[in-house]
Parts: C-alpha cells; structure tokens; sequence
C-alpha cells in the first residue's frame, strides 16, 4: 500500500516538476509579449494596436495610477507628454525597475518622466519607431519589443529597420503613395482620374493623427467628401514647409484641423500670406472623445484641448470651429477617429457657400441681415453703434458694390421709420399693436406646412420635439395668424432686392421672458426660428449677418463651445456664411458669437472719446483748495471749512461719504480726496455720441480720441520713471492735481505736438523720456519673452543625460510635426516646480537672465512710452481709416475673403484693436493670469485691503466677492484671477511655457496677513471662455482650506467648516456637506449667461421686497463650476452658505464705454450680489470697482464714488448732453438705460443712489435745467425713451425710493401722460407693463387726462398677465414638501418627558436602594 | 424629540453596560472591540447620513413602529435575562439552553445607537476629519464599554441588585421607547383632532396599576412574613 503510494507520490511531484519546467519555458521562450501602453491618446495607441498583427504581442493601456499592477506585462511604454503619475505609484515603478523591468517614457516633457531602464541604442530605435509614425514601424517597433527586450526566442517575427516616414509630403487615399511635390501630386490625381482642372482647391493639413499609422478613416473620409463636394483637395503632411506648400497650391480656401496655430513658430508670415491671397482658413475640429459623450458634454471641449484647437487657430483668422471628427469604440476595443458623416457632408457644403461667395456676381448674392431690438418703441440696441443709420450706410454701399438693393429710400430718417414700422419686435402682451403690424407692416407669412417641412430638414427630431413641448405645435400663440383656414407664422422683415432686413424675434416666450437675451435651457420659439430658416429656405440667402453687438444667436442653448447637430446656434445658421458686425469694445462676447455660431467677426468702432470738459464747473473748488495748500497753519482751518462748504453745496461729500457739518473742517485726506475727485471728474474719458458706420468721428473727435489714448500712457510711464529716479514722492504722486500739472498736461502738449507732425524717433523718445537712446533697445530686450521651448529641450535633453535612468534625445510625439519647431503652446499639463526647471536649465548650461521686479518695471514705462509716442499718428490714421476698412471688409468677406484677426478692447484700453474691420481673438486661458496681471493683482489685493481696513478699524474683510467677466479677463489677461488667488494667499506655479499649470501657498510669514476667503460670481461668458480657470481657483481654495494654519491666520478654512456646518443643519450628509464647502465659484444655472435679475427688478409691480430678488438671484445663480465632474451641479442652499461672512464686493471694470451706471450687467451682477448679500447676512457689504481702464493704472474705487464720476461726467454734465442731443434714436435710448440702471442701483443697493440723484435727473431732462431743448431732442429722436426715463422716475417714487414732492410727481405724470398721447404707448418696459404703475400716474393727472392716458394704453392691449408668470418661472421649482411635512402634529414635550424619566428612574434607583437598606 | 432620544439613547446604554455587568472581563473587551470595530466600519455610512434624514425617519411612524416592536423584543429578552439570572442566583435550576443564549446577549439597540451616536458627532464636528472623529469615537467605546461595566458591577456588587436595576432600565427602555415610537411627534393626525392621549393614558394606566399591584403586594407578603 504504502509504496503503491509512494509510487503516485512520485508520479505526482515528477508531473508537477515537468509542468513547472515547461511553464517556465513557456515563459522564457514563447509566452506572448505583453507591453503596458501609459498615458497614450488613444488614437496613438489604436494605431500602434492596429499595426500589429502578430499575435504574440499584446498592447494593453494601463492608467497611470495604477502601475502596482505591472507583474503581468513584460514591458511598460509610457507617452510623457502630460504624463502625471501620483507618488505612490512611481514607488511602484521605481521598485519594479530597480529590479529589471524594462520601462521607457517616450515623448517626456519634465525631467521626472525622463524614464528609462533601456540602453541609449535600444531607446533611440523605439523613438525611430514611433517619430516614424507609420504602420510598418508601429509593427517592426512591437518585433523589436518582443525579440530585444523581451528576449523571446519561440513565435518571434524579425523586426525591419527603421523606414523613414514622410515628412513634408503631399498624400491621397493610398496610404503607401505620398508626393513630395505638388506638380507630382496633382499628376498622380490626373492618373487616377480624380482631377478637375476648373474646380477650386482646397488645402488640407493638420490634426492629430498621422496618414500613414493606420487610423485615419477621418482623413479618408474629408478627401472623398471633398471631392465628391467637387473639389480638388490637396492633403499636406509638413511641420515647416506648410506656407511653401500653400504657396505653391495656392489654394482657395485652408482646412486646417488644429493644434496650435497654422503654421507653427510662423504665425505673422501665415496671417500676412492669407491676407495677401484673401483667403478663408477653416478648422474644424476634433474631439478626443466618443460622439456620443461629446453630444452630451454640455462644456463641449474644455481646457488645453479648447486652447489649441480653438483659441490658437483663432489667432491666426480661423472661422468656424465646427466639430467633425470623434474618436469611437471599435468592435475590438480600439479608439478610432471617425468623421460624423452627416457633419462632413454639411461642412463641405458650407465650405462650398463661401467659395460660391467668391464667384457669384454681387447682383446674385441674397443676404439676410439680423439686427437687435427690444420690443414695442424700443430703440435698435447695438452697443455704441447707431444701429438704422449705420444699417442705411451698409446697404448703400452694398448698392454701390453691385447687389441688388431695390427701394431703399436715400434719406436714412426715412428707412430708420420703416424699420421701425415693418421691422419690429412685440411683447407677448402687445396683442393690439401686433394686430396693427398684420395690416401695416407687411410682414412675411410662413405658412405652418412649409415651417415644418423647413424646420424637418435643418434639425433633429429631437430638438424640434422639445420647441413643440415647450410652445406647443407651430405655428403657437405669438406672433401667429389664420387666414383662410390655414395657419401662418408672422416675421418681420424689410426686404430690398436680395437683401432682407430681420429684427431679431425674442429668444424666449413666457416663462423664459427673463431669460430672451442672456440664454436659457429652453429652446427658441416658432417666432424666433422661422425667420432663419426663411432665410435659408424661402429666401435661400448666399450669406447670414448679424448687425451690431449683440444679439441672442449665440446665447442660445447648450453646448459652450464645439456644438453639435442639437444645438441651436449650429441648428439656425447651417450652412451658411455667417458674418457679425460686432463692437471692439465687447471682446468677451464677441467670443461667444464667433465660437457659438460659427460667426466670421467683423469688427466696429466704439464712440470717440473726449475729456469730459467739466473742469469749469470745478474751478472754485479748485481754487479753494489750492488756497487751503497755500494757507498758514493759523487760517488753515478757515480755508478747509471754504473747501468744505463749497463741496458740500456741490454735493460732493455724499458721493464721497464725508460729513457736511459746515462747522468741522474737513481733514487734509479728506482734501485730497475731494481734489481727487474733482480732478478725476474733469479728466474723466466721456464717449461721445454713437458711432455710425463708415463715418469716421469729425477731426477734432479723432484729435481727443488719439489724445485719450496716448497722454495717459505717457503720462504714467514719465511719473513711474520719475519716481522710481527719486524725483517724486510717493505722497506727490498720490495728489491727482500734481499729477495733472506736472506729467498728464506736458503729455498733451507732446501729443498735440505729435499730431500736428513732429517725427518721433529715438532720440526724440529717449529725450521726452530722459533716457539715453541704447536704453530703449535694452529695455525692449528686458521684455521679450525667453524662448520657453529651446531652454525646455535643452533642458530635458540636460536633465536626461545625467540621470542615471534616463535616455538623451527627446520625444516626438507623432501629432507633432518632426522637422521645425513644435507648436506655440504645444499642450503639457505637467507641472513643473520652477526651482526643479531653474535647476535643469543651469545644469544645461542655459544662461537665464533674472531681472528684478524694478528692471522690468522700468523697462515697461520705457516701451510704454516709445510705443505710444511712435504710434500717435498711426492711431489718428487708424481711426480715419477704420470706418472705410469695416465697410471693405464686410463686403471682402461677402465675397469670400479673409478677415484678418485682431485682439479687442476699446482703443483707450487696448489701442491694437484698431484699425477696426478685423476678426476679433481672444487669449489663452492656460497662460492666465499672466506674469503682468499677477503683479496687477497684488497691488489690487492691497489696495482693497487697505481700503477696506481704513474704513473698519483696521478689521481684515473674512471674504470678497469678485465677479469674473470674459472681456475683463481677455483685456486683463486675468488680473481678476490672480486677485482671487492673492486673496488667498495662493500663487501660481508657472510650466517652462509660461501656463499656470498649478499653484502654491504663499508662506503665512511672507504673506503677512490672514489668507482671505472668496466668493467668485461667472457671468456664463467667461465660464465658455475660461472653464480651466475657475477649476484652478476651486483647487486653489480647497489648497487653502486644507492648510495647516490656525483659524485666524485662513480665513478661508473657518469659512469652509462655516458652510459645512450650515449645509448640514440644511440637512446635507456631513460627506456632502464636506465636499461641497469649498465651492466658491458660482454662475446661471442650465448654461444661463446673466444672472436673471435684471427683468424682475425692472418688473417692480410683482415684487414688495427685497428678499424677493434676494432669492431668485440665489435660485438662478446657485450652479457651482468648481470641476468637470460637478460642473454646472445646483445644490440647493450652498450659495447662500456660502455668502456668509461676505465683507466686500469687487467688480471688474476694463472698458471706457461703460461705468456702473450705463451698462445694466454692472448692476445686474456687482447688484445682485450685494442684494443678496444683504439678505443672507443682514450686513450691506463694502463695494469697489476694480478698474483696469488706464492699463498704467490700475486701482481700487468705491462704488458710491465711482457713480459720483459717471454722473458727474455724463448725465448731469451739460457738456455731454449737448453732445447727446446730436445724436438719433440709440442716443436717446442711452440716457433711457442710464435712468433704468439708476432704478437698478436703487434697489439693489440703495445706499449709493440717493434722493438729490433723483432730483438732478428730474431738473435736466424733465425741467430741461441746461436749457438745451432736451425734450425736443426726444420727441424728435425716440419720444419712447423720455416716456420710460419719466415711467421710471414714477416707479422710483411709487416703490418709495425717491421722496419726490407733489409739484414733481404732477410735473413728471403730465409730461409723460401727454408723451402717452401723442406718441401712443411703448407697449414695453416699465410704461408698457407695469399695471400698478399705470395707476399711480392716473392718480396724479386731473380725471380728462387719466382718460386719455388710459384710451393709450389701450390700444396696445395687454393680452394676459405675462410678466406674473414669468415670475414664477425664475425661481427654479421648489422641492414640495410632503404632506406628512406639512399635517399638524401632536406635539410632546420631549424635553419634558426625558426630565421625567430620569427623574423616574432616579426615584426609583432611591427607592431600591432605600429598601436595600432596610 | 431630540431629548426623549437622547434619554432613550441613555437608558440602551445603561442597559447594555448593566448585561455586560454580568460578564467576565474578556467578553467584556470582545465585546467592545465588536463594537469598536462597528464605529470604524459603519463611519463612512455615517457620514452620508443627513440631519433632516434621520429625523425623517424618527418621524415617519412604520419606522419607528418597528423600532419599537425592536425595542419591546429586546426589552422582553432582557427581562427574561433578569428573571431568569435571578432564579440561577436564589438557586432555582435553571436550564442551560435558555440561560446560555440569555446570558450572552449583550443587547443589541446598543449598534444603532452608536450609529446614531457617530451620526451626531459628525453633524456637531464640522471640519474635523471623518477618520479622526471615528477613530477617537472607536477607541473610546473599546475603552469605556469594559471600563463602565467593570465600574457598574463594582458599584452595584450584589448580583441581584444589578439585576432589579437592569429590570427597571430595561423597562423604561421600553417605556420611553414606545413613547418616542407610538406617541409624541411620530404620528401626525388631522388638524382638526386634539392630541391622542388614549394610548398615553392606557399605557401610563397599566403601569400605575400594576406597579400598584405589585407594591402592595409585596406589601402584603412582607407582612404575612412578619
């Protein structure tokens, strides 16, 4: 028995040992090659999957943060470019290569990727491989893998050499024929017969995979798709030979799929030879993604991607960032870039629009143009630009060019009436005045039957299913009719010959009335799409424009930027040529409509700028206080108290919130501030009259708009020489008047001396600067950006060498051209510490010249100034030319041209954005906040410190609200960023690049004060533009509330817990609770760009209180945008924890063209948060502006005294007024929105409008105190807007915030009663909706009066309660409360029985115990 | 509400130490460290828990009758424990099987109530970290559990003492349980209808009586000794 067992026993243990043996053979010998691919895109690594066909090997991706888990595979193939791998798992690699497992980072950008445990000749071969980028070199790169460093000896291929891919080449369909020239390519097209020698050429380049790696059916499929368009496409592979080969293509229009700019390192030279040849640069765009999660992305693409497929492009006049590529899911697991047939077919057929644009005669060529318009009376709305006037210059001149513009009448007065007529918009309520339009304005009628064929062809079902549930079936209740028993949809339009005049409808009906301009989740009504597929199907138009900034196009739902089929801007414009006549002085939005509805910019002039002449009305102060400076100490006291009661009769001391005590002097700070003031007012830049297309301003206009540009430049840049030379003092230079005096006037006088011809050479800026003339050089050199890519290769070449695992050479990514240099902005996330960079630059001997703070400071004031003095008479001839130049390029652009790219701001503050005609970019949100605007910032943060401490005993505010808008961040380069992050006490950490890649604490002890909570407020253009940003300032602030510091030195920490603690008593899981107390970025919810607020103040009957607004600010503005994940997420209550402890308010304010009181955002925004803030935390907090107009002076201004300027430069100066009154309809409308936001301030913050505001409104424009016939000028330009400025100044007293007497009340109620008469109702706004308004005037005219005011209303009959309902839509639908919530209880006091009970007990444990006893 | 919890949460407690009271020093501490060890993994569970959560259900009634029939089951046990530890220790034989599984049970309201426990501690310590609280409360029930047993049995020495407390806590476990459960806030009627004192009444009734009954009783056979 036993030894039966023995024998099994041996057999057993001899069995096991042979299996053991031959696994190990196996495993030695043959077992397949397993190759972990980390962090691949994955269309590289499907590629090189593709490429095999040997079965023994195998690719597998493995995430970064999972390399514990490499025992399986035989070898790791990491792509460094990006690459971030956590501690703990580079322990993990670190320890398996310590043991011999071959690891190789391919393409490292930082010194830590710098991997790799091959030999240098092992290494080189795999980067030939793979900078090789094709198909038999993926294959031969996984035999050599298998045969050389796996070693495998059983089921082992040879692995070829190295074959040199093609570079700089021309391709086609055969992926093993490429042409190195472009006569041998278009021979090889003629060979295979798919030449056409009449058809237009397309040039086609770009993207991110290869021709030859074997995923390409996206390239495949945009050749044949061209060419079946009709085409001759000429494919180009080339790094740096791409403007050679255009030259020689000499194509008629560039595809250009995008990864940095064109042509890299070449982008001057690239946007010279496209204006030269006049030509369109298209680049589509492809998306990393699969279709289906990019279709239900509502960011669309986000972050580095968004940079370099659409910012940088748009540098170089890209248009239409229009998606056609996606990577799906192949059968076998494999990301596969794919073009979206229906996509393809659509944007050839757009590229074919323009081309046609070209060759179609301009008589042939139908355009329809879309201009802004409120409702009802409402004036054209197109930001400072006369809207009919300058729509009248247009189609003259596209008369005068050859199209067909049939009746337009000659006189401008004469077409801006029928415009008014024909080409109106109504409220939902104006059912009497639409009714009107039906017989007298001539509208269009769609019948429903074409409407719905139109709307099938040009949308998806889907979409068209949410319009009918949310409208109902076409042709719905607004603006539809029945003739005939058919049913119609009304549009008004103006049609002359081909061209067709559309106001643009509402954007919103109902329950979205709030949300018409600024965007909601809703899709547009039947009224609003009609007129543009009318254009497009019916009118069949060659080419769409918008006219005039802005309009709600690009507000539409959803997508922020890459739309797809379901998306509305997509769905409306189709396949037409899309131009936009759009404002220098909105760059943010502007951005909006280029990226949101494909819209090929064209930009326009702001007003002229002009000082603000009121230094007369000042001069007694002026004297006063100069008397004060002179007087001896012993009557000092007497000349302050002069001061005092000259600026107390003025009214000064209210705008400056100082006492009017006529016995008590004021301070010689509170002197300095009213000189300040009054200095600030005088020089105040006042924009003049409305601009009007292709007219440029008169020349003294072009002499005040040049002198606004360039004296204060110069001025700046002198004391900032002055003072850093000693020569000035820190308090001199804080004294306006000084200033004035001694830099701000001699600076006029050396413009005017410019503008009458004096050359300014070198020597001439050297001497008006006191400099030697070598200096300027010297300091142009100073700031000239190192080249961050040949210091980061020398670098990484460097930093590889001396390590002891590393390889020399660098990677070469295959979507990176491998001759030239790489892209501009080539993308690398990874983060590089400077000190680790600084280090690998010195070890590669890599000389990087440090200047000092002061160096660079200097060295700025010495450019600022030879700029500004070189260019004086280049910015006069600019703005002489730039009306000309918009015309020109609108009608370049009709014919299929090239727009050239420009940046944007109004010409005081950005005056590179001149000439005008050009195609507005925007700026790299990954480089922001620049090395400028950090510095910016600081001082900013001081400054509001400071500001803050002086006027709270020295207290620190706990948290500052900051609200981040798009063109503010654009002109800024992001100094409102780097104020929240200073606040914070966070710093950015800048990559070789100049990105902000991460961040770090600033040291408590260098800080020097307790780190500062924030609250930020988005408006939704800047969470399209910059989404990365805001996820920057969310790390940020959970950076600093995980700091180890104690509660008084963060303020941000003891706010976190604060809202934590609120969250959780509001019933949030303490988890939650946690996660979600360190979102501080807040915007719209459902993608809304504005805040909502506007309409439901200015509907002032529907609401009693505050608390009111308070609360659908919080419900529409509660979406947090701290990550991706969570991004746009609402959760109830946060925002309102949020708030608490909130001190201060900043707003940003970059433009000369507005101020707090004539763009209504400003209290949209800055007011709404203060409301809120108010309600939440029962204390009004301290507001400032933030202003960046006088970018060598930005500073810190309170509110109240910000206001106190704007008024005092605009509206109640007699001198702006005279230059108003000159102007048409649109000027009239900008006191109308002055008078509108004054209401808005009032309420949102009641403090910084007081009664005598009211008072000087009503003395100017209703007492006509400058005696300038101001109600003349209304009745002759917009009689609509005096009835709403006098509507408002009603509704001010009715709601209790003017305390008007009754002799006023009577005055204003007869003024605009009779204007109701005689004018007819305005059927909008404030006079149009406001019932209980309505009544209240009826209360203050005699009984006749009342009569015949209300006969007027009438006639615009008000349908239903529409405004009521619209309400209640803002606020999002409250959670219902269950009935169980709401039914009584029976209610124990469970205090009370708990003391009974212990009480009980206790008794009872006595008890025993007692008995024990006993 | 809160209150009468909070009391109920008192008396559970007392009521587990008292039972473990009964038990040998290491069951004690294997006890404590199940219960320790069921703080740290119920600690992430906790902290999803909302304050308007579990006060929901405190108020929703076929919860907390539930709870209460738990309560009375539990209440039952250990009076059964009490009756029959005290015959084991007048000398009455008392089978093994039933006095074995009475004996070891420690009482298990005592789980939901350091879950509660927990729950409260992260409402009322925002900005502490869940570990760290978790941890402490972990460490401290390993350390008090054994601690306050070995402390109540040094108190109360006599065995039979103990037990008559333990039957008291356990019936105002019962008490306060049915109040908090049955009664009070958990029952929502129609507005028009005044507080429901029949079943307070009722139950507040039959103690009375019976713990008149009892007294007298006793009374009586103290006397017909004498």
């Amino acid at each position: 028995m036993l030894k039966r067992n023995k024998k099994t026993i041996s057999i057993l243990v001899l069995a096991s040992l042979t299996i053991a043996v031959i696994y190990a053979a196996w495993q030695f010998f043959a077992a397949p090659t397993r190759v972990a691919l980390v962090n691949f895109p994955s269309f590289m690594s499907a590629s090189l999957r593709l490429s095999n066909s040997d079965r023994f090997i195998i690719y597998e991706e493995l995430a970064a943060d999972s390399l514990k888990n490499l025992g399986r595979y035989d070898f790791v193939l990491g792509f460094g470019m990006g690459m971030k791998i956590p501690a703990e798992q580079r322990q993990h690699l670190q320890k398996h290569m310590d043991k011999g497992f071959p690891v190789m980072v391919y393409a490292a950008t930082s010194p830590e990727n710098k991997i790799s445990t091959l030999d240098s000749i092992r290494q080189e071969r795999i980067e030939n491989y793979l900078n090789n980028a094709n198909k038999k070199n993926y294959q031969s790169m996984a035999r050599f893998i298998r045969v050389d460093i796996d070693r495998k000896k059983l089921f082992v291929s040879n692995p070829d050499s190295v074959v040199e891919s093609p570079s700089d080449v021309l391709y086609h369909l055969d992926e093993e024929r490429w042409f190195s020239s472009v006569d041998a390519y278009r021979n090889y097209l003629k060979e295979i017969g798919t030449y056409r020698s009449d058809a237009p050429k397309i040039a086609m380049m770009g993207g991110f995979n290869q021709p030859f790696s074997g995923n390409r059916a996206n390239i495949d499929s945009t050749i044949i798709a061209f060419e079946r368009a009709g085409f001759n496409i000429y494919p180009i592979l080339s790094g740096s030979k791409r403007i050679e080969f255009l030259k020689e293509i000499n194509p008629d229009a560039v595809l250009y799929f995008p990864h940095g700019r064109l042509a890299m390192g070449q982008g001057d030279e690239a946007v010279h030879w496209l204006k030269e040849r006049n030509i369109p640069l298209f680049a589509p765009l492809s998306i990393l993604d699969s279709q289906k999660e990019w279709e239900n992305n509502p960011m669309g693409i986000f972050g580095g991607i968004l940079s370099q497929s659409v910012v940088m492009p748009e540098l170089d006049g890209a248009i239409y960032p229009y998606v056609l590529n996606v990577q799906n899911i192949d059968k076998e697991g494999l990301y596969r870039f794919q073009s979206i047939p229906e996509r393809l077919k659509t944007f050839s057929k757009i590229v074919s629009n323009f081309i046609e644009l070209k060759k179609k005669a301009n008589a042939d060529k139908k355009v329809a143009i879309f201009y802004f318009k409120g409702p009802g009376q409402s004036a054209f709305a197109a930001q400072g630009l006369e809207t009919a006037p300058s729509l009248h210059k247009l189609l003259l001149r596209l008369k005068s060019e050859g199209y067909r513009v049939d009746n337009l009448p000659e006189d401008a007065a004469v077409f801006e009436r029928m415009l008014m007529r024909q080409g109106t918009v109504f409220s939902t309520y104006a059912e009497g005045a639409f009714d009107d339009f039906l017989k007298q304005g001539n509208p269009l009628l769609i019948e429903k039957h074409d409407y719905e064929a139109w709307a099938k062809q040009s949308m998806p079902a889907a979409s068209y299913k949410q319009v009918t549930e949310v409208y109902g079936e076409a042709p719905g209740a607004y603006m539809a009719l029945s003739k005939d028993d058919k049913k119609y949809l009304a549009v008004a339009a103006v049609q002359f010959g081909n061209i067709a005049l559309l106001p643009q409808p509402m954007a919103g009906l109902g329950s979205d009335g709030f949300a018409i301009v600024h965007g909601a989740k809703s899709p547009p009504p039947h009224s609003y799409i009609a007129p543009y597929l009318w254009s497009r199907y019916a009118f069949e138009a060659d080419a769409l424009m918008h006219f005039g900034t802005h309009g709600s196009l690009e507000f539409t739902p959803q997508k922020q930027v890459a739309l797809s089929n379901s998306d509305w801007g997509d769905i409306l414009v189709g396949q037409l040529p899309h131009f936009y006549y759009y404002t220098i002085g909105n760059i943010g939005e502007s951005i909006i409509a280029k990226r949101r509805s494909y819209a090929t910019l064209v930009s326009y002039l702001t007003p002229s700028f002009s000082e603000s002449k009121t230094r007369n009305q000042y001069k007694s102060l002026t004297d006063a206080i100069n008397g004060y400076y002179k007087a001896d100490d012993a009557v000092k006291e007497k000349a302050s108290l002069r001061v005092k009661r000259i600026a107390v009769d003025m009214g000064l001391h209210r705008d400056l919130r100082l006492d009017s005590s006529r016995v008590r002097p004021y301070s010689e700070d509170d002197i300095l501030l009213l000189e300040n003031f009054a200095e600030e007012i005088a020089s105040e830049k006042m924009s003049g009259t409305f601009y009007i297309t292709g007219i440029p301003y008169s020349p003294e206009k072009i002499n005040s708009t040049v002198m606004a540009m360039s004296a204060d430049p110069i001025a700046y840049s002198l004391a900032a020489l002055d003072r850093m030379r000693g020569r000035i003092s820190e308090k001199e230079l804080k004294s306006k008047t000084f200033f004035t005096q001694r830099y701000l006037n001699p600076a006029k006088v050396i413009v005017t001396q410019l503008l009458k011809g004096t050359k300014a050479d070198s020597f001439y800026v050297a001497k008006t600067a006191g400099i030697a003339p070598h200096e300027i050089a010297v300091a142009k050199t100073i700031l000239t950006p190192p080249d961050r890519m040949a210091m980061m290769r020398a670098a990484m070449a460097m930093a590889g060498s001396q390590g002891k695992s590393a390889s020399k050479g660098g990677g070469h990514p295959a979507f990176i051209p491998k001759i030239g240099k790489r892209p501009e902005h080539s993308q690398v996330k990874q983060k590089q510490h400077p000190d680790s960079m600084k280090a690998a630059l010195h070890r590669a001997g890599i000389a990087v010249k440090e200047y000092t703070p002061e160096e660079k400071a200097r060295a700025r004031a010495i450019v600022e100034i030879e700029r500004t003095l070189s260019n004086v008479s280049a910015y006069k001839k600019a703005l002489e030319e730039s009306p000309e130049m918009e015309l020109e390029s609108i009608i370049n652009a009709l014919a299929g041209g090239y727009v050239p790219p420009s940046s944007g701001g109004d010409a005081v503050a950005n005056p590179t954005a001149l000439p005008t005609g050009r195609n507005l970019y925007s700026i790299n949100a990954e480089a922001t906040p620049s090395e400028l605007a950090w510095d910016k910032g600081v001082a900013l943060v001081n400054a509001t410190i400071e500001q803050y401490r002086k006027q709270h005993k020295g207290a620190y505010p706990r948290k500052v609200s900051y609200t981040f808008w798009s063109s503010e961040f654009i002109e800024s380069e992001g100094a409102t960023i780097a104020q929240v992050l200073y606040m914070l006490g966070v710093e950015p950490v800048r990559d070789l690049f100049g990105r902000v890649a991460d961040l770090q604490l600033i040291p408590s002890e260098r800080l020097g004060r307790p780190r500062i909570d924030v609250i930020i407020q988005t408006s939704g253009q800047f969470r399209d533009l910059a989404a990365s940003r805001l996820e920057l300032i969310s790390r940020a602030v959970k950076m600093v509330s995980e700091a180890d510091e104690k509660e008084e030195d963060n303020f941000v920490k003891t706010s976190s817990v604060e809202v934590e603690r609120q969250l959780i008593e509001q019933g949030l899981p303490p988890q939650n609770a946690r996660e979600l107390s360190t979102r501080r970025v807040f915007g719209g919810i459902n993608g809304m760009y504005g805040t909502g607020i506007q309409e439901m103040i200015t509907s002032s009957d529907k609401w009693e209180n505050e608390a009111e607004i308070a609360e659908v600010y919080l419900n529409n503005m509660g979406a947090s945008y701290g990550d991706e994940k969570t991004w746009g997420e609402f959760d109830k209550g946060l925002l309102r924890a949020v708030l608490h402890n909130t001190d201060a308010v900043v707003q940003p304010r970059q433009s000369n063209t507005w101020g707090a009181l004539s763009l209504d955002h400003v209290y949209e925004f800055m007011g709404g948060m203060n409301l809120t803030i108010r309600n939440v935390t029962g204390k009004d907090p301290d507001a400032f502006f933030a202003d960046y107009r006088n970018r060598n002076n930005f500073r810190v201004q309170e509110l109240k005294e910000a206001i106190g300027v704007e008024a005092r430069s605009t509206i109640f100066n007699p001198e702006f007024v005279k230059e108003l009154i000159q102007g048409g309809r649109s000027s009239a409308a900008r006191i109308e929105e002055v008078v509108t936001n004054t209401f808005g301030w009032n309420v949102s913050k009641p403090d910084v409008i007081d009664n005598e505001m009211w008072d000087r409104i009503y003395q100017i424009y209703v007492k006509d105190q400058f005696e300038l016939k101001v109600q003349a000028f209304f009745e002759r330009e917009n009689p609509a807007a005096l009835q709403e400025i006098t509507a408002i100044m009603l509704e001010s007293s009715r709601k209790g915030m003017w305390k008007a007497t009754p002799e006023q009340l009577a005055s204003i109620a007869a003024l605009h009663t009779d204007l109701t008469q005689k004018y007819g109702a305005t059927g909008k706004g404030f006079s149009g909706g406001n019932k209980k308004l309505q009544d209240f005037i009826a209360q203050k005219v005699d009984t006749d009066q009342a009569n015949r005011y209300r006969q007027a209303l009438k006639q615009v009959e008000q349908a239903s309660d529409v405004i009521s309902e619209t309400k209640n839509s803002m606020v999002l639908k409250k959670e219902q409360l269950s009935e169980l919530q709401n039914g009584n209880k029976n209610v124990l006091n469970g205090l009370l029985i708990g003391v009974i009970a212990v009480i009980a007990f206790a008794g009872i444990l006595m008890l025993v115990r007692k008995r024990r006893k006993n | 509400m809160e209150y009468i919890i909070q009391v109920l949460i008192l008396f559970i407690t007392l009521n587990t130490l008292l039972k473990i009271s009964f038990w040998r020093w290491w069951q004690a501490m294997l006890f404590a460290a199940i219960a320790g060890i069921f703080v740290l993994t119920l600690a992430p569970a906790a902290a999803s828990q909302s304050k308007t959560q579990l006060e929901t259900w405190m108020q929703t009634p076929v919860i907390m009758q539930n709870v209460a029939v738990l309560i009375t089951l539990e209440t039952l046990i250990i009076l059964a424990f009490t009756f029959m530890r005290l015959r084991k220790t007048l000398g009455t034989n008392v089978k093994t099987d039933v006095m074995t599984p009475l004996n070891s049970y420690p009482g298990l309201l005592l789980f939901p109530v350091l879950f509660y426990t927990l729950t409260q501690l992260f409402f009322s310590l925002p900005g502490v970290a869940f570990e760290t609280v978790a941890r402490s409360m972990a460490a401290g029930v390993f350390l008090l559990i054994p601690l306050f047993s070995w402390g109540l049995s040094r108190l109360i020495p006599e065995e039979e003492l103990r037990l008559e407390i333990q039957f008291i806590v356990s019936l105002f476990v019962c008490f306060i349980g049915l109040i908090s459960t049955v009664n009070g806030e958990t029952t929502y009627s129609p507005v028009n209808q005044t507080l429901d004192t029949h079943s307070l009444l009722l139950a507040l009734s039959i103690f009375v009586v019976l713990l008149a009954w009892g007294f007298i009783r006793q009374k009586y056979r103290k006397r017909k000794i004498e």
